[in-house]
């Protein structure tokens, strides 16, 4: 592969704001090794002017660590939910698209308001029923083996691509993605999440909740974090089936 | 509380599809492997079954509404999907899609089949037995038609039997569901064979 | 009414920890962050919080954790808080603990720990390789609790101005914009405290965030805040050099047993290992960086001639690898395409951490009254140099002491915020919009992503592991050049609905004032120290140095001056490894 004379062309899908109607650009630049998304559009906003040579607005993303924690830079590259970070110009090809998530509200170009995902959040009460900051001593013990395993259901970083894979999320349903469903898993897994287990269940349950889902399983596939989404979606199900009586009284 | 109806409507279309649909749908298969015995064996099972206490009661209540109800909800359901194989060609992803036409093929092919059967026993007086299936399995049309449809159906049935598994949190592994994907997948094809196998002696 | 308000600018590990205890206490908080909390800076802290708890029976105790912190910063640090942070620290993790952060377990349930920087105990709790991601969230699901309880409310996407700083030279409260819709506001509140974090961004390329301008603290600095030690720049030995950013590979990879590396002679010369006999590879981070810039500028053994040296892992077992740094090798695999568990890692030193920052007290208020400062955006509890883990802790430990301030300081005011007049407030918001609009209307030649790029090289080249007065004076220079520059830049988007030009534009300014700040600081002290090093002058001097740069604006520049340092615990002594 020769890196000399490569040049990336990159078609990024804008918008001025919600109420404008989006439109494409096409960019180039020259290929370095190593170049991500992001390299790529800080390329544009060090020269904002497209193939044809006009000049315009530098594009509107979201870039936060930059190494794959942050989730903010999620985005749809080649029309598939990842992060720009870690989205390698070697793995995407010479000619690259860019869009917005299209399960969230648009803002401006590549940027969405991702909020429901951390209204969802309360919505499963998503924290331990913690009671003081002050020193009163550690939690209780946890076997390694749990830990091992609920570590990986804490990584979540809220970035979305869970629900923006996931055919049940649209502006038909409610569903409220495997997110929430996910953290409610690890909240009621931990020994102190345990006084609110029902309470949590009874969130899925509502509108929009667990019921949704259409078993695709699209979802532990788009995770970059590789959270075994599936896992947890049939283990709240598990929980709710066992519980069911309990969700109705009271 | 406020009772949570969206979800006990969506677990209901769940229970149906496994009772009494499924197990219908086995009782059915069984019941046409007769016909690999010929004529006489099929008529008989025809007989027994329609001499069952309150047969009409059992068609219209465990058979005829779970299937509606089943079918009018999954509607809704595919109505509030909105599929994406274009970006997410997985195996699972169209396994969903699938699951989706497979119902709406299903339900066409069941209104048909009834139409065929039952419709015409009423209207035009023509009894169900195995000489009225073979005239019908006779005509490439419907043979063809009602191969697809098995193969639908049988989809249908062993990919909704897997999901409810997950769905009713019966099995919550990645080992789990890879063997009871397999063991879904086998009773599907045992029953399709039964009942393609049933399909191919009548157009004999 | 009654109740008093605090507002809390910053949503990561600092500004969370506030808003928990002064919840916690039944004030009402109202949370400023950039990014929705979670996208902090802090999910970035990879390695873990220390915390003297002698689980492993090795004898450690706070009293030499303290110790530690005090020689590893060089002596500089202030050390009664040093000692309170110290003590403080095992009630910290077990804080977390109970919040459910998901810490590494012992056989027998019990919090793991491992070997850091500057230490021979296992002192340092760890949450696989993401720590201050999994500490974020604790804080971030509690803060979202005392959110629904209706005593914080978020303010996610706003970015703060200026304080309102009334007649008496008493803070009042703030201005913020909406990076989304532009509205500038204005907010009362009776304590302000800042939980901004780090300003790597001004040498370009960082471990940090491209969040961590440092222009909220440096907004402040203009209006009157002091900056203290602002030359103080911590440079990580290990990062994997990016042209974006440089991405940090935690220490935590040395506290497993990775070992650093070059080729001298055609074999592998392990040269930490050689020089520090006792400590290895963990010496602390200003020492090792040094130790690699020896290895490679001046003994010329970078790696294929480069500026990269190995650290290598790959003889560690792939179950712990996978159990206690699952997460760092997967970011180098994913962004080298190369596997840390066969291959060693190809590193370098990079800028990482400021432990300058906001000039505070010894309740962590700055000079101006009713103002706060808490985090890595102060310049308390590190002093020349911080080891590696104690930034987390520090971040908790000033959260607890600010908020603790703060509702004394709120309850103590003759005056509440939502009494003063409104015209203080109203006259501050005015002023914010007119140099919005002043901004929006920069149409002249310069590109300011192109200006940014200059002003890293200039601040990664002259003022950071070794700095000659010379570089550092001709760095000066090139920043009042930039700055002078950066006048005539073109913003090119009109827009008033997420414009980041626009709110970079803004940003920019006050990063120039603090480099100059970093850069004039650092030609002052004529003297080695910590991550300060001067090959022209060698050695710490503490009979003229021993004490606090605090840098005052003045439209011309920082003004200097020097603060004596409190070493009433602990004797300064020669710092050897």
């Amino acid at each position: 592969m020769t890196t000399e004379n490569r040049t990336i062309k990159l078609k990024v899908k804008r918008q001025e704001c919600p109420q404008a109607k989006p439109r494409w650009e096409e960019f180039q630049m020259p290929y370095r090794p190593y170049m991500n998304i992001v390299i790529c559009l800080r390329e544009i906003q060090k020269d904002p002017r497209t193939s044809d040579g006009k000049q315009t607005t530098p594009v509107v993303w979201e870039c936060g660590c930059l190494e794959e924690v942050c989730g903010v830079c999620t985005m749809l590259v080649n029309g598939k939910v990842r992060q720009a970070c870690s989205a390698l110009v070697d793995e995407m090809g010479d000619e690259i698209t860019l869009e917005p998530m299209t399960k969230f509200p648009i803002v401006r170009d590549l940027v969405v308001n991702r909020s429901r995902l951390f209204a969802s959040l309360k919505r499963v009460s998503a924290w331990i029923p913690f009671n003081s900051a002050k020193d009163i001593g550690p939690g209780p013990r946890i076997p390694p083996q749990q830990q091992q395993k609920d570590y990986v259901l804490a990584t979540c970083f809220s970035c979305g691509s869970c629900l923006e894979a996931c055919p049940q999320v649209n502006e038909r349903s409610n569903f409220i993605g495997a997110m929430p469903i996910n953290q409610a898993r690890l909240f009621n897994d931990h020994p102190l999440g345990k006084p609110d287990a029902v309470k949590r269940l009874k969130a899925l349950v509502d509108e929009g909740g667990i019921e949704d889902c259409g078993n695709t399983q699209n979802c532990a596939r788009a995770c970059p974090k590789h959270i075994p989404l599936v896992d947890s979606l049939a283990e709240m199900n598990r929980q709710i089936t066992r519980n069911l009586l309990r969700l109705f009284r009271d | 509380m406020k009772i949570p109806l969206h979800f006990i409507l969506k677990r209901l279309h769940s229970f149906t599809g496994f009772l009494p649909i499924a197990a219908f749908l086995t009782e059915h298969m069984f019941s046409n492997f007769y016909i690999l015995q010929g004529p006489e064996a099929y008529n008989a099972r025809i007989e027994l079954l329609s001499n069952l206490p309150f047969v009409m009661f059992m068609e219209i209540g465990l058979i005829a509404l779970p299937i509606l109800y089943h079918a009018g909800y999954g509607f809704y359901i595919v109505f509030t999907g909105k599929d994406n194989l274009a970006w997410y060609p997985y195996r699972q992803n169209w396994f969903y899609t699938l699951q989706r036409w497979t119902g709406l093929l299903a339900f066409a092919y069941i209104l048909f089949h009834l139409y065929q059967t039952k419709g015409s026993e009423f209207l035009y007086g023509k009894e169900v037995n195995y000489a009225r299936m073979a005239e019908i399995m006779h005509v490439p049309g419907f043979l063809w038609f009602y191969l697809a449809s098995f193969t639908a159906i049988m989809f249908h049935f062993a990919n909704g039997l897997w999901g409810a598994l997950i769905g009713w949190g019966a099995v919550t592994s990645d080992a789990g569901r890879r063997v009871s994907g397999w063991i879904c997948a086998l009773a599907g094809v045992t029953l399709y064979v039964m009942g393609v196998s049933a399909l191919l002696t009548l157009a004999k | 009414m009654g109740k008093n308000k605090i507002l809390v600018i910053g949503g990561g590990l600092g500004g969370l920890m506030t808003t928990i205890k002064l919840a916690e206490a039944g004030l009402s908080v109202d949370l400023f962050s950039l990014v929705p909390c979670k996208r902090s800076h802090s999910v970035c802290a990879q390695g873990g919080i220390n915390a003297s708890v002698n689980t492993k029976g090795e004898g450690d105790s706070p009293q030499i954790h303290f110790e530690e912190t005090i020689l590893g910063g060089d002596f500089l640090a202030n050390q009664p808080m040093v000692l309170e942070m110290c003590q403080n620290a095992p009630g910290f993790v077990y804080m977390l603990d109970r919040m459910g952060v998901q810490f590494n377990r012992t056989p027998e349930g019990l919090i793991d720990f491992r070997r850091f920087g500057g230490t021979q105990f296992h002192r340092t709790a760890f949450a696989g390789s993401t720590t201050g991601q999994q500490m974020l969230y604790a804080l971030d699901e509690q803060a979202r609790r005392y959110e629904v309880e209706g005593l914080v409310t978020r303010y996610e996407g706003w970015e703060f101005l200026s304080a309102v700083i009334d007649g008496r030279g008493v803070a009042r409260g703030i201005v913020a914009q909406n990076l989304t819709t532009f509205e500038i506001r204005a907010f009362r509140g009776d304590a302000v405290v800042m939980a901004t974090g780090g300003c790597g961004m001004i040498f370009g390329r960082s471990t940090m965030s491209a969040i961590s301008t440092g222009a909220a603290a440096a907004s402040l600095y203009r209006q009157g805040a002091w900056y203290a030690n602002g030359e103080f720049i911590q440079v990580h030995p290990t990062a994997v050099a990016g042209e974006d950013k440089n991405r940090l590979i935690s220490e935590a990879v040395r506290g497993e047993g990775g070992r650093l590396w070059t080729y001298k002679d055609g074999q592998r010369w392990y040269f930490l290992e050689e020089w520090y006999p006792k400590y290895k590879n963990l010496v602390p981070r200003d020492i090792a960086s040094r130790a690699i810039f020896k290895a490679v500028r001046e003994m010329g053994l970078g790696v294929d001639g480069k500026d990269v040296v190995y650290l290598d892992i790959s003889h560690v077992d792939r179950k712990t690898l996978q159990e206690k740094l699952g997460g760092i090798l997967e970011i180098y695999e994913k962004f080298m395409n190369e596997d840390p568990s066969k291959v060693p890692m190809r590193v370098f030193p990079s800028v990482h951490y400021s432990m300058g920052g906001l000039y505070i007290d010894s309740r962590q208020m700055t000079n101006i009254p009713g103002i706060l400062a808490a985090g890595e955006c102060e310049y308390q509890y590190h002093g020349a140099n911080r080891l590696g883990a104690n930034s987390l802790l520090s971040c908790l430990q000033g959260g607890f002491a600010a908020a603790r301030t703060a509702g004394q300081y709120a309850r103590g005011l003759d005056q509440a915020a939502a009494d003063v007049k409104a015209s203080i407030f109203e006259d501050r918001v005015r002023e914010e919009t007119s140099r919005r609009s002043e901004i929006l209307k920069m149409n002249g030649k310069e590109n300011l992503y192109q200006l940014w790029q200059e002003l890293g090289e200039v601040m990664t080249t002259n003022v950071t592991v070794v700095r000659h007065n010379k570089n550092l004076a001709a760095a000066d220079e090139k920043i009042q050049d930039i700055a002078r520059r950066a006048r005539d830049i073109n913003v090119g988007d009109l827009s008033t609905w997420a414009n980041q030009t626009a709110v970079f534009a803004r940003q920019f300014f006050p990063m120039l004032d603090i480099a100059r700040v970093i850069t004039l600081g650092a030609l002052a002290r004529n003297e080695s120290r910590g991550g300060h090093y001067k090959p022209e002058f060698p050695d710490r001097d503490d009979a003229n140095w021993l004490k606090t740069t605090v840098a005052k604006y003045t439209p011309n520049g920082p003004e200097l001056s020097y603060e004596a340092v409190d070493t009433s615990l602990l004797k300064p002594r020669e710092r050897k490894y």
